[in-house]
C-alpha cells in the first residue's frame, strides 16, 4: 500500500466511516484515481470496458479500421466474416451488425455523396474495393487494375486503404500489395498511376494508409503513410511528390484528419523489446508531433523530432483511431487477442 | 431536521457512487521495459551502460547479482561504468503504472583468443555473419538475427579451435540466439573433444516456452591445458508440436565462443 492510500484509508477510519460500510464505500473512489495519457493539448482518459460485446455472438478478429457516420454511430470493420461491420453508439452499445463476405477486410471510408452515406471496404484477400451502402448492400467492386501493366495477377493486388477526394475520385493504396496509388474516378474508372516499392521519395514500404488533406482549401493534397520507413509523405492529387514528414520510431497506419489535426495508430515502436509495443500519435497542422497516448512525449532537437517509443503497455497493435463530433477517440487493434476498441475520452 | 439533512446527504453519496468509473486506474498497466544500451557485452577494461524509460516520474532501479529489481535496489541515475561481468537487471517504477518487466543484460569477461579456427562445417550459408571469425572476434550481436555478428545453421556446426600455446581453460562460453517466430532455436546438444579418449558431451533441455525471443548462453567447465579443441554444436532437428514448422529443422545462431 502506498503512504498515500495509507493516509487516505486511516483519514476514513479516523471519521468513522470504515465502520458503516455502505456509505464508506462512497468515498472509495478517492482510493485509486483515473489515469491520463497523451500530452499538451491532447490528453485522455482510458475506458476499456467501451464496446465490450459478447465474443460468442458478435466476435472480433483484428479490429481494422474505424469510423464515425453521419448519424453519430461509430462503424467498426473486422476481418471476422461472422460480422464484418459492427456497428456501436458513442456510449459502446450494440446497434446493429452486417457483412459475412469480407475475410480480409483492412480499409474503411466513409463517403458522403448528397447527404447519404457509403462505405469504401478494401479486402486484402479478395484483392478488391466494395463499395457499399452504410447498411451493406454493394453498390460497385473495383478489382486488380492490370490494365495499368503495373500487375502480373490479380492476386499481387493486396489494397489497404481508400480515401475519396471533393470532386469523388478515389485513391486507392496497395500497402500489402506492390505500394503502388491508384487513382479512378467515382464510378471507379482507372485514371492514374503513381508510387511503387521503394526508399525513394516518391515510393513507399507499405504504403499502409492513404488520405485527402483538404485542410489548406487553396492545395489539397494526399498523404500517404510508409510505415516501414516511419515517414508520412505529401502528394498532389496528380502524384507528385511534394515532402516527407519523418516521425522516427513509429510504424505509423492511416493517417486520419480531424479538425486542424491529424491522428494515427502507431502498430509498433520500432526498436521495442516486446513486439506489441503501439501508440497513438497526434501531429497538428504544422507537421509538429503535439502528443503520444502511451508514449514518449514529443521532443524536437534542431527541429529533428527524437525516436519516439512505447512507455506504458496499454496498447498491442493499434491499427486505426476515429475521432468523433466530442473529440473524444476510438482505438481499433490489429492482433491484441480480439479485444474489442478502446475508447479515449479528451480531458 | 439535522437528522434529516445527514441522510439526505448520506444518500446523496451513495448515488454517486453508484455511477460506476469506467476509466482505466492507477496501477493497472505496466511500464514497458526499460532501454538498455552498453558499449560492448565483452569486457575488456570497462563498459558503459546506458538504461531509459523517456517518461515523467520514473525511476529505474537495477541489480547486479541476477535478483529482480525493486524500489530498494539501486537506483539508476547516471551512465553505469561497468568492470565486472554478470547478469545485470533493470525494472521501470511509476506512481500511476505498475512496475515494468525486467530489462536483462549480460555482460561477459574477455576471453582468451584463439589463434585459428578450422571449419569443418560450410560456414557459406545463407547466414555467415562476418565470415570464419565470426564466432571468436570478441563481438557480441543483438536481438536481431540480421545482425552480422551471428553464424546461423540448419545443421550440425563442427569445428576446431586451436590456441596459440597450450593453454589452462577453465571454461567455455557459447552464445547463441532464441527467437521461436523467426525458427531460432537452442542448440540441443554441444561435444568438447580434447583428445580421441577425452570429451565433454551436455544436452541442452529443450525449450518450454512457445514465444520466446532473447540471448542466452551455455557455459561449460574444462579446467584442462589444451592447445585446442574441437567443438561440435547441434542445432534442434525438429521444431515442436507447437510451431508452425513442426518436424522441420530449427535453425542455430551462435555470436561468441568465450574461452576462460
Amino acid at each position: 500500500m502506498s503512504r498515500r492510500k495509507f493516509l487516505k484509508q486511516s483519514s476514513c477510519a479516523t471519521l468513522g466511516l470504515l465502520t458503516f460500510p455502505v456509505y464508506s464505500s462512497a468515498f472509495s473512489f478517492n482510493d485509486s484515481k483515473d489515469v491520463i495519457v497523451g500530452h499538451n493539448s491532447h490528453k485522455y482518459k482510458v475506458n476499456l470496458n467501451w464496446g465490450n460485446l459478447n465474443p460468442s455472438q458478435t466476435p472480433v478478429n483484428d479490429c481494422h479500421e474505424m469510423v464515425q457516420d453521419s448519424k453519430g454511430r461509430i462503424v467498426l470493420l473486422t476481418n471476422h466474416v461472422k460480422n464484418n461491420v459492427i456497428i456501436y453508439d458513442k456510449s459502446g452499445k450494440l446497434i446493429e451488425t452486417w457483412g459475412t463476405e469480407y475475410p480480409g477486410a483492412h480499409g474503411l471510408t466513409l463517403v458522403k455523396e448528397n447527404g447519404t452515406d457509403f462505405l469504401l471496404i478494401t479486402d486484402y484477400e479478395r484483392h478488391q474495393i466494395i463499395k457499399t451502402t452504410i447498411d451493406g448492400k454493394v453498390v460497385f467492386t473495383i478489382d486488380c487494375p492490370l490494365e495499368t501493366g503495373k500487375y502480373n495477377s490479380k492476386d499481387e493486388f493486396k489494397p489497404t486503404e481508400t480515401t475519396v477526394v471533393a470532386n469523388g475520385d478515389i485513391y486507392v493504396a496497395d500497402g500489402y500489395g506492390k505500394q503502388h496509388i491508384i487513382h479512378y474516378n467515382d464510378k471507379g474508372e482507372l485514371l492514374n498511376v503513381f508510387g511503387g516499392q521503394g526508399k525513394a521519395d516518391g515510393q513507399f514500404l507499405n504504403a499502409h494508409g492513404i488520405c485527402y488533406d483538404d485542410r489548406d482549401k487553396k492545395n489539397p493534397s494526399l498523404l500517404v503513410s510508409a510505415r516501414e520507413l516511419n515517414q508520412l509523405k505529401r502528394f498532389d492529387l496528380k502524384g507528385q511528390f511534394i515532402e516527407k514528414i519523418d516521425v522516427p520510431g513509429a510504424l505509423i497506419c492511416r493517417p486520419v484528419i480531424h479538425k486542424k489535426d491529424l491522428y494515427f495508430a502507431v502498430l509498433r515502436s520500432k526498436n521495442a523489446l516486446n513486439p506489441d509495443s503501439g501508440f497513438i500519435l497526434i501531429m497538428n497542422e504544422n507537421n509538429e508531433v503535439v502528443s503520444c497516448p502511451g508514449a514518449t512525449s514529443p521532443s524536437y532537437k534542431n527541429y529533428k523530432l527524437k525516436e519516439l517509443y512505447q512507455t506504458i503497455r496499454l496498447f498491442q497493435h493499434p491499427h486505426d483511431v476515429c475521432i468523433d463530433d466530442d473529440e473524444n477517440m476510438y482505438v481499433a487493434q490489429w492482433n491484441s487477442g480480439r479485444t474489442y476498441p478502446i475508447k479515449l475520452t479528451r480531458i | 431536521m439535522r437528522c434529516t439533512i445527514l441522510i439526505v446527504v448520506l444518500l446523496f453519496i451513495g448515488c454517486a457512487k453508484n455511477k460506476k468509473n469506467v476509466y482505466l486506474q492507477e496501477q493497472q498497466i505496466s511500464l514497458a521495459q526499460p532501454r538498455v544500451n552498453v558499449t560492448s557485452t565483452i569486457i575488456d577494461s570497462s563498459v558503459v551502460a546506458t538504461a531509459n524509460l523517456d517518461m515523467e516520474n520514473v525511476d529505474i532501479y537495477y541489480t547486479n547479482d541476477g535478483t529482480k529489481p525493486n524500489q530498494k535496489s539501486l537506483m539508476y541515475n547516471t551512465p553505469l561504468k561497468i568492470k565486472e561481468q554478470g547478469n545485470y537487471k533493470f525494472r521501470a517504477f511509476h506512481p500511476d503504472w505498475k512496475p515494468s518487466a525486467v530489462t536483462k543484460l549480460k555482460l561477459y569477461k574477455k576471453g582468451y583468443r584463439p589463434n585459428k579456427i578450422d571449419w569443418e562445417t560450410n560456414i557459406t550459408t545463407t547466414y555467415p555473419g562476418i565470415g570464419e571469425a565470426t564466432v571468436v572476434n570478441q563481438k557480441k550481436g543483438s536481438l536481431n538475427f540480421r545482425d552480422k555478428q551471428w553464424f546461423g545453421s540448419d545443421s550440425i556446426v563442427k569445428a576446431t579451435v586451436n590456441f596459440k600455446e597450450k593453454t589452462y581453460v577453465e571454461s567455455m562460453i557459447i552464445g547463441y540466439l532464441v527467437d521461436t517466430k523467426s525458427w531460432i532455436f537452442s542448440p540441443s546438444q554441444v561435444i568438447l573433444c580434447f583428445s580421441k579418449t577425452d570429451s565433454i558431451t551436455i544436452n541442452l533441455e529443450k525449450l518450454k516456452a512457445k514465444d520466446l525471443r532473447e540471448l542466452n548462453d551455455i557455459e561449460i567447465r574444462i579446467n584442462k591445458t589444451i592447445d585446442s579443441i574441437n567443438i561440435t554444436v547441434v542445432n534442434t532437428i525438429e521444431l515442436p508440436e507447437w510451431h508452425p514448422g513442426k518436424g522441420s529443422k530449427a535453425w542455430l545462431f551462435m555470436d561468441e565462443w568465450i574461452f576462460n
